[in-house]
């Protein structure tokens, strides 16, 4: 899958972890460490797109970093510069679970959608 | 969460309204007979009725009919009563059994024409519609999918796949794959290519034998108010006789004729910032990049799957 705007790290000891490179390249472990180092989920980056790194991730496809960030807190209600939801992005990414996941996340207490079909 | 304590775009509003009203007047297609507003209200609020043996007993008042009737009828809708239709919508929208699925389809579709037909406009190709041979000639790349198999022509290591659509007639939609190596099957491009859609509208005769027309592609991914991000416009032309060729060139320079702008890469201290080109920057001699892409894949040219892949960044 080819990563749109992905960024390769250049010298990996000195660098600071980056939640963003972490969801652009798909690395759970970097997630962890941009964590520890304070970082969050609902940070964004450029003042105009206002991605954070769940939509991020939702574009670039990136399995491993979701089911990571499923264990952390983060809010399923930011909307970036387009005005888009991370379950927007899911949902056009073909992410169907993660997108099911945060359909739970935005309405917790709601009882489970009924889907309509075809009678 | 709680209905009373979430705000919702207006725009959004107003794109589930088109929605349901597209739902409305296509039911009788889907399901063979007609859905009044109070039906479509009892589907978005089955979760909150109660029901006796299939029978409506008790109908929750937080959304009546009369909301949906007012909304459709162009009024503005409350934030808490929104809150069902938006948990209903979005629950239906992912969900690949639901019936919304072929709805939301036909609303991209709709809205596909629709940009395309704001970029004919904005070329003047409503009024001084092109040669009927520059149609032809672009009616000959229908279904076909074209790539530039020389990795030394881009400066990123992608390979790049061009698909021009074979409906709807007289209207040229394209769909670009960019994948990293060469793809070898329609699976390739679907599995591991970045895809961005985009729109041909074909201008003139060119000479050499070439038509020209203007290809424009959006990445609705990223696409913001800034300027021309996500947004790429680039002449393209192909041969009168069938060759299986398509020949692409923009106006950029240094900056790659079909692909889009990047971010630069992160500074120590402070935001990042992109790398846009502007029009007022691009010097006229640096109007001819070439880029020469030949067809491929001529067998499986007719997979319904790629035919049918939409932009569902359109949708919202």
């Amino acid at each position: 899958m080819v990563k749109s705007n992905a960024v390769k790290k250049t010298n990996e000891k000195d660098d600071p972890p980056n939640i963003f490179l972490a969801a652009r390249n798909n690395d759970p472990l970097e997630l962890a460490l941009a964590l520890q180092d304070g970082q969050s989920l609902n940070d964004t980056e450029d003042p105009v797109m206002l991605l954070t790194p769940i939509h991020e991730a939702c574009i670039a496809r990136s399995t491993s970093f979701l089911s990571a960030a499923i264990g952390v807190e983060f809010d399923p209600w930011q909307r970036d510069g387009m005005q888009r939801l991370a379950i927007d992005h899911a949902r056009v990414e073909g992410l169907t679970d993660f997108s099911k996941h945060l359909h739970k996340l935005m309405y917790p207490n709601e009882p489970t959608p009924t889907i309509v079909s075809f009678e | 969460m709680t209905p009373n304590d979430k705000h919702y775009p207006q725009a959004w509003k107003d794109c589930c309204s088109q929605i349901f009203q597209r739902f409305k007047s296509e039911a009788p297609r889907l399901y063979g007979r007609s859905f009044g507003w109070s039906q479509i209200r009892n589907m978005v609020m089955y979760d909150y009725d109660t029901y006796e043996d299939g029978k409506l007993v008790e109908a929750s008042s937080q959304l009546r009919r009369q909301d949906l009737e007012h909304w459709a009828a162009g009024k503005r809708i409350s934030n808490p009563k929104f809150f069902f239709i938006d948990r209903f919508l979005h629950a239906q929208l992912i969900d690949k059994r639901s019936a919304f699925q072929i709805v939301a389809r036909d609303v991209i579709r709709y809205r596909d024409l629709e940009s395309l037909n704001a970029q004919e406009l904005l070329f003047g190709a409503k009024r001084r519609p092109a040669d009927r041979y520059a149609f032809d000639a672009f009616d000959n790349c229908r279904g076909c999918f074209f790539s530039n198999l020389n990795k030394e022509d881009s400066d990123d290591n992608l390979y790049t796949t061009i698909y021009v659509k074979r409906a709807p007639e007289l209207k040229f939609l394209a769909t670009v794959f960019y994948t990293e190596f060469p793809p070898e099957s329609v699976e390739d491009l679907l599995e591991e290519g970045y895809f961005v859609f985009g729109y041909i509208t074909p201008r003139a005769e060119g000479n050499s034998g070439q038509v020209h027309g203007i290809l424009n592609l959006f990445d609705r991914r990223l696409g913001t108010q800034c300027e021309m991000l996500g947004f790429s416009t680039s002449r393209c032309s192909t041969p009168f006789k069938k060759e299986g060729s398509f020949t692409i060139a923009t106006a950029a320079s240094g900056y790659d004729p079909i692909r889009f702008a990047k971010r630069s890469p992160q500074r120590k201290a402070g935001s990042r910032s992109v790398l846009i080109p502007r029009l007022r920057d691009i010097p006229v001699g640096d109007w001819m990049n070439y880029r020469v892409f030949k067809e491929i894949l001529p067998h499986q040219a007719d997979d319904p799957r790629v035919e049918n892949l939409l932009d569902e960044y359109l949708l919202w």
